[in-house]
C-alpha cells in the first residue's frame, strides 16, 4: 500500500529550495536527489515501492561518499548543504507515515533557510520567504492530517500567512536589536575564490580593457556633506611602483609600508561611507589622503588604506579623507628615489624623448609630457586593438597612439622616469554615477593615473588620460565613449531608455537592501542603537533588551489582537461590554448564577452597587432591547455601548486589589 | 384591543378569587397560549371559582363536568339520539352536543373517570373537534379546559399518565391562602357571593385578538436557543423518567409569549420562559422533587441563561 501523498506544499518548497541550491551543489549529487524524487513521486502515483533498507543505507553512505570526495570535508557550508540535500532526498523514501513528514518538513526548513548562506539579494530572500510561507503552510497541513475537518489549501495559507504576521514584528525587533558579532552578518566563511573581479595587484596594460564592460557595481558611496567634484573622484587602490620580476611590462602593487609623511589643510575633509562589495583583497579604495580609517585598517605610506584582513563580504565603512594635501614634499630618501626611477624594458624611442626634457625644472619636464599627449594625435579607446610585445610604451607613443587609461599612465610614468622624475602608477576607480543619494561606482570605472614627485610639492597626481580625453574624468566613462554600441546599458548613458530607468530603479532598491539589511551589521547596530539611545554596554545586555522589548511588544499586540478575537466572537461591540461588564461584578463578588437572567443579575448589581444603580438599570433596558426585541435602534445601540463603556470604566479598577474594595 | 387589559382581567377577577394572582396569572397565560389547565390540588381551594370568575370575565360560556366512575364518553362529548318524526318532520337520529360544547370548561377530578372517558376528553382538547358516529363537530374557536385532580384520594381513580398529562400546557396548584387573605374571605364570606356581580372585561372577540397578539411577541434566537438547550438538558437529566417532548417546547415558547404580553411587552425575555418554565415541566418528566428542588430548578441550573 503505497504511503500517504506528500503535502503538495511540501513538495513544492522541497523542489523549489533544492532547485535554488542546485548550483551550489557537487556534479554528483543531483542524480540522487534526482532519483529520490523521481521515486517518492512513481510510488504515490504508480504504486512503486519504495526501497528496502540496505539499498536506502547504500545509498546514503554513497552519497555520503560523493560529497567527502568532492569537498574533502563533511563540515562547512558547501558540504553541508549538499549532506542536507541529499537526507532530504533519501528520507523521502523512508516516509511511510504522514507524522514521519515533520522529519521532511524540518529538513526542508533548514534547507531553505540554507539558500541565504549562498546568496542574500532582494529576489532571492523575496522568493525564500515565499516559500517559507508556503512552508508554514505545508506544516499545518502535516499536523492536521486525520483529522476530520482539515483545512482546504486556501484556507492553510491564509492561516500561515496570519501566523508569519504575527511573528512578523518580533522578528522584526530582533533583527534590529538582537547584538550582533561584529562583522558580516552572515558569518560564513567564504571561499576567497568567490570575491568580485575586479582590479588587482598587477596592472598590464590591456588588462583593464575587459573591466570596461562590466557593469557590475565594485562599490557604493554616500558623502557626509556634499559630494566631491567629478575632478576629484580617484579612489585609490593600489599604488603601483616596480615591475613583475618575469614581466617588466606589468606593474605590481607595492607592499603596504609604514606611515605616510602627510601635511594637510583641515577645511578640505569630506567624510564618507562605503560600501564594498568583496573583493578578495585588504585594499579599501578612499577619496585623496584618507585621515581617518575605519576600525582595523592604517593608512600605509602610499596613501593605500590598508585592512588587516581580506574583504570576503560585502563591507561597509566610514572615512575621512583631506582632499588637499603634500605627501612626502621635500625629500625623497635615495633607495626609494631610485625605486621610482627604476625603467623596466628599453623602449628607446620613449628614452630619447625623455632626455630632450632632462635640463629643464621636473615642473617643465611634467608639462612637456602632458603637451606631447594632447598634441599628438592620440585617440583614447576602449578597445585600442593591437598592443606591442616588447617596449610597448614606443609602440604606444609613436605608432598606435590609442589606448585606454592604463596604457596613458603606464606611457606617462615610464617618460616621466626616463626624463629622472619619479613617479608611480595608481590604479583604483575614477567618478560613478549618482543614484538617488548613492554615488555608484562600478567595475567600468576602473582606471589607472599617474603620480609625479616633485620637492616642492611632494606626491602629486597626474592624470594623461585628462589630457587625451578631459571628458572622460569630467563625465566618467560612459559619456566618452557614448556611441560604442558594444557597452553594456548601464554603463552607456543614454538617459532615455527605458530599461536603463528601471536598471537604475533596481539597483537603488538593491542599494538601499545590500545598505540597510545586509549592511545592517555589529558597528552600524552600535552607531545606531547609540543614536536613539540605546547604546549597549555588553551584549548579554543586548540581548536581554532585545528579548524584552521584543516580548513586551508582542505581548502588547497579541493583548490587541485577543481583544479583537474577543469582540469578533461577542458578535458586537455592545455584547463584547457585557461579558466585560459581568467580569467586573463577578470580580466584585456579584457573579451570575447559570439560572440568572441580565435583569436579576443587574437588579442585584444596582442594590449592591448604588453609585452605579442608575446606570446599571438603565443597561438592562437597553441589553434586553438589544438582545431579545425584534429590533433596536441604531441609536440604542450607541447608549448601550457607552453606558456599558463608561460603567466598565468606573469598575475596571474595583476589586483588583485587596485594599480597594468596591 | 391591546395588552394593556390584561392586567384588568387578572384585577377583576383576584377580586372574587382572593389571594390567587398568581393563579390567575398562570391561568391567563395559558388561555392566551391557546393550552389548557391542570389544577392539581385539594378541594375547596377555589378551583372552581377560579375557573367560572374567569370565564366571566373573559366573557366566555361556562361548563362543568363532574367525572365520576362510571361515567361514558357519551356523557362528555354529546350523542346521537334517535328522534322519532313529530308534525311531518322524518324522524332520524339527532346530535345532542354534551358538555364540551363550551367555550370554557371545567372537569372537575378528571382522575375519577375511567380511561376512555378521559381520553374522549383529551382528544376534544386536542383537536378541537368531537367526532360522534362518524361525523365531526367543531368545538367552538375559543375552548378552554381547566380540569382538576385530587392528589390525595387516589383509590378507585384513575391518574393521567405522563403522556396524557403532555396535553396540559401547565399543572398548577393553587395551595392555602396568607392568613390575612383568609381573614378577610372568612369574614367576607368568600368570593363567591359576588361571582354574578361580576362583569366581563373582553368579549369573545377581544380575547381572540389577545392571543393573535401573543402570537406575535417577537422570540429572538437567543431565547429559541436557551428553549433548545432547555429541552436538550431534560432529556441528559439523568433524574428524569422521560425528556421534555418537542411538542412541550413549543408550548414552553407560546406560554413564555402569552406570559410577556401579559407584561406589555412584544419580545420574549429568559424572565418570561423560567417563569412558566416550573409548571410546564415538572409534571412532564416523573420528577416530583429531587434534594429540595422539582425539575425546573435542575434545569435551571444547568442550562447557562443567555
Amino acid at each position: 500500500m503505497p504511503a500517504p501523498r506528500l503535502d503538495p506544499l511540501l513538495w513544492l518548497v522541497l523542489v523549489g529550495s533544492v532547485g535554488l541550491l542546485l548550483p551550489h551543489l557537487p556534479v554528483a549529487v543531483l542524480p540522487i536527489v534526482v532519483a529520490a524524487f523521481v521515486w517518492r513521486r512513481l510510488h504515490e502515483v504508480a504504486g512503486l515501492p519504495l526501497p528496502p533498507r540496505w539499498l536506502l543505507l547504500l545509498l546514503a553512505a554513497g552519497s555520503t561518499a560523493v560529497v567527502v570526495l568532492h569537498f574533502h570535508a563533511l563540515w562547512g557550508r558547501d558540504a553541508g548543504v549538499a549532506l542536507l540535500v541529499v537526507a532530504a532526498g533519501l528520507k523521502l523514501l523512508e516516509t511511510h507515515e504522514v507524522r514521519d513528514q515533520v522529519s521532511v518538513l524540518l529538513l526542508t526548513f533548514f534547507l531553505l533557510i540554507s539558500v541565504l548562506l549562498f546568496d542574500q539579494a532582494m529576489p532571492i530572500f523575496a522568493l525564500v520567504m515565499l516559500l517559507f510561507w508556503l512552508l508554514v503552510g505545508a506544516w499545518m497541513g502535516i499536523a492536521q492530517a486525520g483529522v476530520s475537518t482539515g483545512q482546504s489549501l486556501g484556507q492553510r495559507l491564509r492561516e500561515a500567512g496570519r501566523l508569519l504576521l504575527l511573528g512578523l514584528p518580533f522578528a522584526l525587533i530582533l533583527f534590529a536589536l538582537f547584538p550582533r558579532p561584529p562583522g558580516a552578518l552572515w558569518g560564513v566563511q567564504q571561499p576567497g575564490g568567490q570575491a568580485q573581479t575586479g582590479l588587482s595587484e598587477q596592472m598590464r596594460p590591456g588588462q583593464f580593457d575587459e573591466l570596461a564592460e562590466d557593469p557590475t557595481p565594485a562599490f557604493r558611496v554616500r558623502f557626509e556633506d556634499s559630494p566631491v567634484p567629478p575632478r576629484e573622484r580617484y579612489w585609490r587602490v593600489f599604488v603601483m611602483s616596480g615591475f613583475a620580476e618575469d614581466d617588466p611590462e606589468s606593474w605590481v602593487a607595492d607592499p603596504a609600508t609604514g606611515s605616510p609623511r602627510l601635511e594637510t589643510l583641515d577645511d578640505s575633509r569630506v567624510a564618507y561611507e562605503i560600501t564594498l562589495e568583496p573583493t578578495a583583497s585588504r585594499q579599501l579604495p578612499s577619496l585623496a589622503a584618507a585621515v581617518e580609517t575605519p576600525r582595523r585598517s592604517r593608512v600605509d605610506g602610499n596613501l593605500v588604506v590598508q585592512r588587516e584582513q581580506a574583504v570576503d563580504d560585502r563591507l561597509r565603512y566610514s572615512m575621512t579623507s583631506a582632499l588637499d594635501y603634500r605627501l612626502e614634499a621635500g625629500s625623497l630618501p635615495r633607495f626609494r628615489r631610485q625605486q621610482y626611477l627604476a625603467r623596466g624594458g628599453l623602449n628607446p624611442l620613449l628614452a630619447d624623448l625623455a632626455a630632450e626634457w632632462r635640463d629643464r625644472p621636473p615642473a617643465e619636464r611634467i608639462e612637456r609630457a602632458l603637451a606631447y599627449f594632447r598634441e599628438q594625435p592620440f585617440e583614447y579607446s576602449r578597445s585600442p586593438g593591437r598592443r606591442g610585445g616588447a617596449d610597448r610604451a614606443d609602440t604606444f607613443l609613436f605608432d598606435t597612439q590609442r589606448g585606454y587609461c592604463a596604457d596613458y599612465a603606464d606611457a606617462f610614468v615610464r617618460l616621466m622616469r626616463a626624463a629622472d622624475v619619479p613617479a608611480r602608477v595608481v590604479t583604483g576607480y575614477q567618478g560613478g554615477e549618482f543614484n538617488g543619494e548613492f554615488l555608484v561606482v562600478r567595475q567600468s570605472d576602473a582606471h589607472a593615473w599617474a603620480e609625479v614627485w616633485t620637492a616642492a610639492d611632494g606626491w602629486q597626481r597626474v592624470d594623461p588620460t585628462a589630457a587625451v580625453a578631459p571628458e572622460r574624468i569630467d563625465e566618467g566613462i560612459a559619456r566618452s565613449t557614448a556611441d560604442d554600441a558594444d557597452l553594456p546599458a548601464t554603463v552607456r548613458r543614454d538617459e532615455g531608455s527605458f530599461r536603463r530607468q528601471m536598471r537604475l530603479l533596481a539597483e537603488q532598491l538593491d542599494n538601499r537592501w545590500n545598505q540597510y539589511v545586509l549592511g545592517y551589521d555589529g558597528g552600524f547596530q552600535q552607531d545606531w542603537l547609540g543614536r536613539i539611545g540605546l547604546a549597549m554596554t555588553h551584549p548579554v545586555w543586548g540581548a536581554l533588551w532585545a528579548l524584552a522589548i521584543a516580548a513586551s511588544l508582542w505581548w502588547g499586540l497579541l493583548l490587541v489582537l485577543a481583544r479583537r478575537e474577543r469582540r469578533r466572537q461577542a458578535g458586537s461591540e455592545a455584547e463584547y461590554l457585557w461579558t466585560r461588564l459581568q467580569e467586573d461584578l463577578a470580580r466584585l463578588g456579584i457573579r451570575r448564577d447559570t439560572s440568572e437572567s441580565e435583569r436579576a443579575l443587574l437588579k442585584r448589581a444596582a442594590l449592591a452597587l448604588p453609585f452605579a444603580a442608575d446606570d446599571l438599570r438603565r443597561i438592562g433596558q437597553l441589553l434586553e432591547a438589544s438582545r431579545y426585541a425584534r429590533s433596536t435602534s441604531r441609536r440604542q445601540a450607541r447608549l448601550l455601548t457607552n453606558r456599558l463603556a463608561n460603567v466598565h470604566r468606573r469598575l475596571a479598577w474595583r476589586g483588583r486589589w485587596p485594599w480597594r474594595r468596591a | 384591543m391591546d395588552a394593556t387589559i390584561c392586567p384588568s382581567i387578572i384585577d377583576r377577577t383576584a377580586s372574587v378569587v382572593v389571594g390567587q394572582r398568581p393563579a390567575i396569572r398562570k391561568a391567563l397565560t395559558c388561555i392566551l397560549a391557546g393550552g389548557h389547565l391542570l389544577i392539581e390540588d385539594l378541594p375547596g381551594l377555589g378551583k372552581t371559582t377560579l375557573a367560572h370568575t374567569l370565564a366571566q370575565v373573559l366573557g366566555l360560556s361556562f361548563k362543568r363536568v363532574q367525572f365520576t366512575a362510571d361515567m361514558l364518553p357519551a356523557d362528555v362529548v354529546g350523542s346521537s339520539i334517535f328522534q322519532p318524526g313529530v308534525a311531518g318532520a322524518p324522524s332520524g337520529f339527532r346530535f345532542v352536543p354534551g358538555p364540551v360544547f363550551t367555550q370554557m370548561l371545567l372537569a372537575d377530578e378528571i382522575n375519577r373517570a375511567p380511561p376512555k372517558v378521559q381520553s374522549a376528553l383529551l382528544e376534544a382538547m386536542e383537536e378541537r373537534q368531537v367526532t360522534v358516529d362518524g361525523k365531526r363537530y367543531p368545538l367552538p374557536a375559543v375552548f378552554f379546559v381547566i380540569a382538576t385532580q385530587n392528589p390525595l384520594d387516589q383509590a378507585g381513580t384513575y391518574p393521567l399518565p405522563e403522556s396524557q398529562l403532555d396535553r396540559f400546557a401547565m399543572v398548577i396548584r393553587l395551595g392555602y391562602p396568607d392568613a390575612q387573605t383568609e381573614r378577610e374571605m372568612l369574614l367576607s364570606g368568600g368570593g363567591r357571593a359576588h361571582l354574578n356581580e361580576v362583569e366581563p372585561v373582553v368579549d369573545v372577540e377581544g380575547l381572540q385578538h389577545l392571543r393573535a397578539q401573543a402570537a406575535r411577541v417577537h422570540v429572538a434566537d437567543r431565547i429559541a436557543g436557551y428553549v433548545q438547550s432547555l429541552l436538550a438538558a431534560s432529556r441528559q437529566a439523568p433524574e428524569f423518567r422521560v425528556g421534555l417532548s418537542p411538542r412541550a417546547g413549543l408550548t414552553l415558547l407560546n406560554l413564555s409569549r402569552a406570559w410577556a404580553l401579559i407584561d406589555q411587552r412584544d419580545h420574549v425575555l429568559p424572565d418570561d420562559v423560567q417563569a412558566v418554565l416550573p409548571d410546564l415541566v415538572n409534571h412532564r418528566v416523573g420528577l416530583d422533587g429531587h434534594d429540595g428542588r422539582d425539575a425546573a430548578d435542575l434545569l435551571l441550573e444547568r442550562v447557562p441563561t443567555p
